[in-house]
């Protein structure tokens, strides 16, 4: 049986999806209730529910031998996990975005406000460039607006919030999508399942990954 | 084994921490104890080869720095000097004080080991991995031995023209398993195709050693150039019906920076991490002006007193034997003598203590009305 992570929302659906498509559907997760663990024992597998940023936890841990997790989650805290497949799904991008006509005053730090402080802080020591960085949980957009930050770091799909906001791209830092992690300890002895769903998944890509 | 009849789980750790002296003492090793200490310069000076660069330092009385030492392996070193033609076998069980997962703050982790030191050739190779895996086939549950070699990697490596940069993804990326990430590297880079190829077959390649330097002549990766295949084929032909379950896994790569042949982990199920770790790290003796080879590995112990199901934590002993003033104390000792023969765990005590639990209680208050 293989216990296996979705992230709650619009992406852990879409993954869901595919994985009915592949063989590996759960007819109880259809009819949701207040449950949070759903299995399957002819198709072998174990589904539960977390947070999205959660599912690297749990599959680190042990406790999932396989999840779906965003590329932005794992840049972030670089879980010891095997990534073995790039879904094509969720892709958005990681970008810096600031006031339209923006211009870096190189003569002092930049400040950053972002949720993600490693990428940020990565991408800019790529760059050489001394940042101030300001580590916000939500509503990052507001922080140029307010005078809070220079430009934000984040997660850009449509676009749509920051031209909503009045702002606008600044530079991509890299592209995003969803990716199926696996738990290395459970490769060892759970290694045929985890490789059937690895390639019934992988035959599911609706077009090539993203990195 | 029944619950009941398994140790409890510190005589389980015990036991273990012997099976594992016997196995090393059997094969040559001698123990060897070390000072929890270390000069803070030991490790100031080989910083790159340590897991983590921190390390807790405190002032001695005489205004000496020293270290509550992260790492065995360097004071091993600085102990056994090196003597031509010679192969030195030491084992260890040491804590060792460094960060850790999943917070990163600093934890005592308790780990035993081996280090095989000198003019080293295959057999003392083999036998380091042959050990790695009795070892994990000491504890209570199934496990697994996986191992590459880094000169692998390395040949392919050097068919770019990668920078630094370029390598360091190169790496993350096979110890990720990540074959669309190389994918795109490769794409991105224009590094040639061949070698992604090679890279790809690699990740997807599962044998155990004898196999191995078969597998990888029909896969193209037995590349001429390389010393690698010559030491693996010597390795497995070892290995040949030996019993030693090692299975080649590409994406093993332990520290690149500390260790530079042969690497293998060991999992145990249960337990998320890995439980062992080695490999061979002349790399590090280099470091150190040292010459020779060297070629070890650690048992975390620490992790895996998750294992630990003997424990029946629903009582705190089997038996409570409660007595008063009027009960004879000899009586009360020899009634727990004989509770404890039968396996008991026995818990003596004037009156209850609703704080603790007991499966059964011997009342032997009032000048000792009952028996066991």
């Amino acid at each position: 049986m293989l216990n296996i992570a979705l992230p709650k929302g619009r992406l852990g659906d879409s993954v869901y999806q595919m994985l009915r498509e592949a063989g590996y559907g759960c007819p109880e997760l259809e009819h949701p209730d207040r449950r949070l663990v759903f299995e399957n024992p002819d198709a072998g597998v174990c589904y539960f529910w977390v947070k999205p940023s959660d599912v690297t936890i749990y599959v680190e841990r042990g406790a999932a031998d396989l999840g779906i997790a965003g590329k932005d989650i794992l840049l972030e805290n670089r879980p010891e996990l095997y990534e073995l497949l790039d879904l094509g799904i969720g892709v958005c991008r990681m970008a810096v975005a600031g006031p339209a006509g923006f211009t870096d005053n190189r003569s002092r730090p930049l400040r950053v406000a972002t949720k993600f402080t490693r990428i940020a802080r990565d991408y800019y020591a790529s760059l050489s460039r001394d940042v101030d960085l300001i580590h916000l949980n939500g509503s990052i957009e507001l922080a140029p607006i307010l005078g809070l930050s220079d430009v934000i770091v984040d997660i850009v799909e449509t676009g749509r919030t920051l031209r909503e906001n009045g702002l606008v791209v600044l530079e991509t830092v890299c592209p995003i999508s969803a990716r199926l992690v696996a738990n290395p300890a459970s490769c060892h002895f759970l290694a045929d399942e985890v490789r059937r769903l690895t390639d019934a998944l992988a035959a599911q890509i609706p077009q090539k990954g993203t990195e | 084994m029944n619950p009941k009849d398994a140790p409890a789980p510190e005589n389980a750790q015990r036991n273990l921490l012997f099976a594992l002296h016997g196995l090393y003492r059997a094969c040559g090793y001698r123990a060897f104890r070390m000072s929890k200490f270390e000069k803070y310069e030991v490790y100031a000076a080989c910083k790159d080869f340590l897991v983590s660069d921190r390390v807790l330092t405190f002032t001695d009385t005489d205004g000496e720095l020293l270290a509550l030492k992260p790492d065995v392996t360097l004071s091993i070193l600085r102990a056994v000097p090196y003597r031509p033609g010679i192969t030195q076998r030491l084992s260890y069980h040491e804590n060792v004080y460094r960060p850790g997962p999943p917070d990163g703050r600093f934890r005592e982790m308790p780990q035993s080991g081996v280090e095989c030191l000198g003019d080293l050739d295959s057999l003392d190779v083999y036998e380091v991995l042959k050990l790695a895996d009795e070892s994990l086939r000491l504890l209570p549950c199934e496990t697994a031995l996986s191992f590459s070699h880094l000169g692998i990697l390395r040949a392919l490596l050097n068919r770019l023209s990668a920078d630094e940069k370029d390598r360091d993804e190169i790496l993350r990326l096979v110890a990720a398993r990540s074959v669309h990430g190389l994918s795109a590297l490769f794409r991105r880079r224009g590094f040639p195709e061949a070698v992604l190829h090679s890279l790809c077959e690699l990740l997807a390649l599962d044998c155990a050693l004898e196999e191995l330097p078969d597998r990888l002549r029909e896969i193209g990766a037995a590349f001429p150039e390389s010393p690698v295949l010559g030491e693996l084929e010597e390795l497995a032909a070892l290995a040949e019906g030996d019993g030693c379950r090692a299975r080649f896994d590409f994406s093993v790569l332990n520290d690149t920076h500390y260790y530079n042949g042969l690497v293998f982990r060991g999992y145990a199920r249960g337990i998320s991490d890995k439980v062992l770790s080695g490999g061979r790290y002349d790399r590090l003796l280099r470091r150190m002006d040292r010459p020779g080879g060297a070629v070890g590995f650690a048992v975390y112990l620490g992790l895996l007193s998750v294992l630990n199901t003997a424990d029946d934590v629903s009582v705190d002993a089997d038996v409570l034997v409660l007595y008063d003033e009027n009960t004879p104390l000899t009586l009360v000792r020899d009634q727990c003598a004989v509770l404890r023969a039968r396996g008991k765990r026995v818990y003596a005590q004037r009156r209850l203590d609703d704080s603790l639990r007991f499966a059964e209680v011997l009342d032997l208050r009032e000048g000792g009305k009952s028996r066991a």
